[in-house]
């Protein structure tokens, strides 16, 4: 091999540039810690990390809907519970209201709360979560009073009110509130109450405890509803609880596809640093010494 | 003993003057890069009786090895061809983004605005932000499709160069190779002429891929593709024509109208990027955005807008480049609803579903896709250039151990010949000496 002075220098030229390079890739990796920022980086990973990445934006919606969805449980539930306690009141109403020795100022005033208990009962059924009721399906109200038939109406669009809880189910978090109120079944709670006030006021104890019977009815259609909610809120929290671990999953493993590892990061910079420093310092070197030196 | 020995000295002296003149030549041009170097060519010159006339300068050879030539163009020229064409499919993987914020993510929020919409179907800010997240991604394949469309654009903007730079390199050849002819019919030093000729041949080489042929006279031809590019003292010149369509390819063309086949060099890695990249990579593009389009149209149509009314085409346009939000689509016009009731999401969910399709036919796969082939393309474009130009690397290494200076050679070759200059003038005053002696001292 015959050394020339060109091929020497370009040479040199060429390892130094090409250690300098090495060295700021390193230094890059280390920086930015992500071993693929760009798909050409690694086409396979890129991929898998496209894949993670639109999986984890997918959890983060879901998460998101399953905020939205123990919202809506959580107003169910608590409309509901007022709702039994409404009706329980109305129940013990009854009872006083079915007592032969009151007057009928005395019936009046006991007709009268049991009005008022229909109208709290009404606020219930319009229970509303961000604006929108949750027994009315996809409409914004349950229920409303008819002045001119003197009685409760549902106004609801029956229809699923679905969230997407998870890439493989949806849950629907609303309740029809036709079937809780008992509209279905063609005797709903507030016809009741107002029978119950009418027959308090008449003092027609017969009817009184027909009412009654089937207030007691109602109370078992709103507490099967309450047990609904109740099981769909623990199927959500458990939802939750696995979505949490799926992302801590996913996180990882974008972290060990797409992240650089510290260790080695830090060690590629040394070494490639060291290579640099090795290259110039060869550069140094390098025609320091000719046969110039020992002929004169 | 006769003044022989005088003219035999003179010769001597002569060639070694000679020698350190081209020894010198040489170490001047240590540094110089298209500079080969050269060797003195000595002869003893014969006598019909004695031993010997002297010694005769028979000329300065050139070191040069044609085959190593040949190789470092051949492999300068795929080199170059195939780093521009990594430089180029690395500017398209820029333009598309950082891998975390890409078209795909803009995908992934437009489902993700539609997820928000269903949970509230009325909610003007939420149709808001699924017209405009259906607008960006829309604008992002526009933007991608431009930017292809640019790139090209300049490419074969530079193109116009390269040819431009081709043709004036053929007539440099074919000027040269005249002026070289009529130099050395006078037995003028064409050395340098010679080192600026395979200059301008490494320089087609990188150019278009040049190929080149020594002729019977010596004279260099230059073909590309096939096609000549210099004849003799004749050169030829070259045009562009062609859109960089699939019908119409971008091409070079001869002054005859012959298309001439190009893949190295710097203007074959411009063809194949335009004529095969670009068109492939708009195509791929296309396709992704009538996936995109017709997956959110079929499943916008199967709703109802908040009026009640069935839903309209989300998106339109042919391709990439045309694709946009339906314009007819405002606030009112999202179909978030299934049955038809304005407080009803689920078509607004349904959309939102079509994210788990990653399949190569959904939206999400479809995009994903795209940005994932660019990546490979680009990958494998940048590790072919690095072999190419590892190999050229070499050849250019053999070239420069053949021809190039080493500064102690020369220096011992200044030393050898400094002696035979002393030894030589020596051998002069030697016999100037016998002379003297014969003439002035005998004769007393």
């Amino acid at each position: 091999m015959r050394v020339t002075s060109t091929g020497t220098f370009a040479s040199i030229h060429q390892a130094v540039t090409d250690a300098a390079g090495r060295a700021e890739r390193a230094r890059n990796l280390l920086a930015s810690g992500e071993k693929v920022s760009k798909a050409s980086d690694s086409p396979v990973d890129a991929a898998a990390l496209l894949r993670v990445d639109s999986n984890l934006s997918a959890i983060a919606s879901y998460q998101r809907n399953i905020v939205d969805a123990r919202g809506w449980l959580n107003t169910a539930d608590a409309a509901l519970q007022d709702a039994i306690n409404v009706l329980g009141s109305a129940g013990s109403l009854s009872i006083a209201g079915a007592n032969s020795s009151r007057d009928p100022q005395q019936r009046e005033a006991i007709a009268m709360e049991i009005d008022a208990l229909a109208e709290q009962l009404s606020a219930d059924a319009n229970a509303k979560y961000l604006g929108t009721a949750v027994f009315a399906g996809h409409s914004t109200e349950a229920v409303s009073y008819d002045s001119g038939t003197g009685s409760w109406l549902f106004t609801g669009t029956t229809g699923a009110v679905n969230r997407q809880i998870d890439a493989s189910s949806t849950m629907d978090v609303s309740l029809d509130g036709q079937d809780v109120f008992g509209f279905m079944a063609g005797d709903d709670v507030f016809t009741v109450l107002k029978d119950l006030s009418a027959a308090i006021r008449a003092g027609d104890t017969p009817a009184i405890s027909a009412a009654a019977g089937r207030l007691d009815a109602r109370t078992d259609a709103i507490a099967d509803a309450l047990e609904t909610v109740g099981t769909r809120t623990n199927a959500v929290e458990r939802l939750a609880n696995r979505l949490d671990l799926t992302t801590v999953d996913l996180s990882t493993a974008r972290a060990e596809i797409g992240e650089m590892d510290l260790t080695k990061a830090v060690l590629d910079v040394q070494s490639t640093q060291y290579a640099y420093e090795a290259a110039v310092a060869a550069a140094g070197q390098a025609g320091m010494v000719s046969l110039l030196d020992f002929i004169r | 003993m006769s003044f022989e020995s005088l003219r035999i000295g003179n010769s001597g002296l002569t060639a070694a003057q000679k020698a350190l003149d081209v020894t010198s030549r040489n170490l001047a041009n240590a540094g110089n890069e298209v500079y080969s170097r050269q060797r003195i060519l000595l002869s003893p010159v014969e006598s019909g009786t004695g031993p010997g006339d002297g010694v005769r300068v028979l000329g300065v050879e050139r070191i040069r090895d044609v085959l190593a030539d040949l190789t470092f163009r051949t492999e300068a020229g795929l080199a170059q061809s195939n780093s521009l064409r990594a430089d180029a499919l690395g500017r398209v993987e820029s333009g598309i983004g950082p891998l975390a914020g890409n078209l795909p993510s803009l995908v992934n929020e437009m489902f993700d605005a539609f997820n928000q919409l269903s949970m509230a179907p009325t909610d003007p800010a939420g149709r808001e932000s699924v017209i405009n997240a259906s607008s960006t991604v829309a604008g992002e394949f526009n933007r991608l499709y431009t930017n292809l469309e640019d790139l090209s654009r300049d490419m074969q903007a530079n193109a116009a160069d390269l040819v431009a730079d081709l043709n004036s390199s053929l007539k440099q050849v074919a000027s040269l190779n005249k002026v070289i002819a009529e130099a050395e019919a006078v037995s003028v030093d064409t050395s340098s002429l010679k080192d600026e000729r395979d200059s301008a041949l490494d320089h087609l080489a990188e150019l278009v891929g040049a190929r080149t042929q020594t002729g019977l006279g010596g004279e260099m031809q230059v073909i590309i593709g096939n096609y000549p590019g210099v004849t003799g003292e004749i050169p030829n010149s070259f045009s562009l024509s062609g859109a960089g369509t699939s019908v119409d390819p971008l091409r070079l063309t001869s002054s005859t109208g012959v298309t001439v086949p190009v893949t190295g060099g710097k203007l074959g890695g411009t063809l194949t990027y335009v004529n095969s990249d670009t068109l492939a990579l708009q195509a791929e593009l296309n396709a992704a955005a009538i996936v995109v389009r017709d997956q959110l149209n079929t499943a916008h149509t199967a709703g109802f807008d908040l009026n009640g009314a069935a839903g309209l085409n989300l998106f339109t346009g042919t391709g990439a480049w045309d694709m946009s939000l339906n314009a007819a689509i405002g606030i009112d016009e999202v179909a978030a609803s299934a049955s038809g009731a304005p407080g009803d999401g689920n078509n607004a969910l349904a959309i939102s579903q079509l994210r788990q399709d990653t399949s190569p036919t959904g939206a999400l796969g479809a995009t994903q896709a795209y940005v994932v082939s660019v990546g490979s393309r680009t990958q494998a474009a940048a590790r072919t250039a690095e072999i190419s130009q590892n190999v050229a690397d070499g050849a250019r290494t053999t070239r420069r151990e053949i021809s190039g200076v080493n500064i102690d050679e020369e220096l011992i070759d200044l030393i050898r010949y400094q002696r035979a200059y002393q030894a030589s003038a020596m051998a002069v005053t030697t016999a100037n000496e016998v002379l003297d002696t014969l003439i002035n001292r005998m004769l007393r």
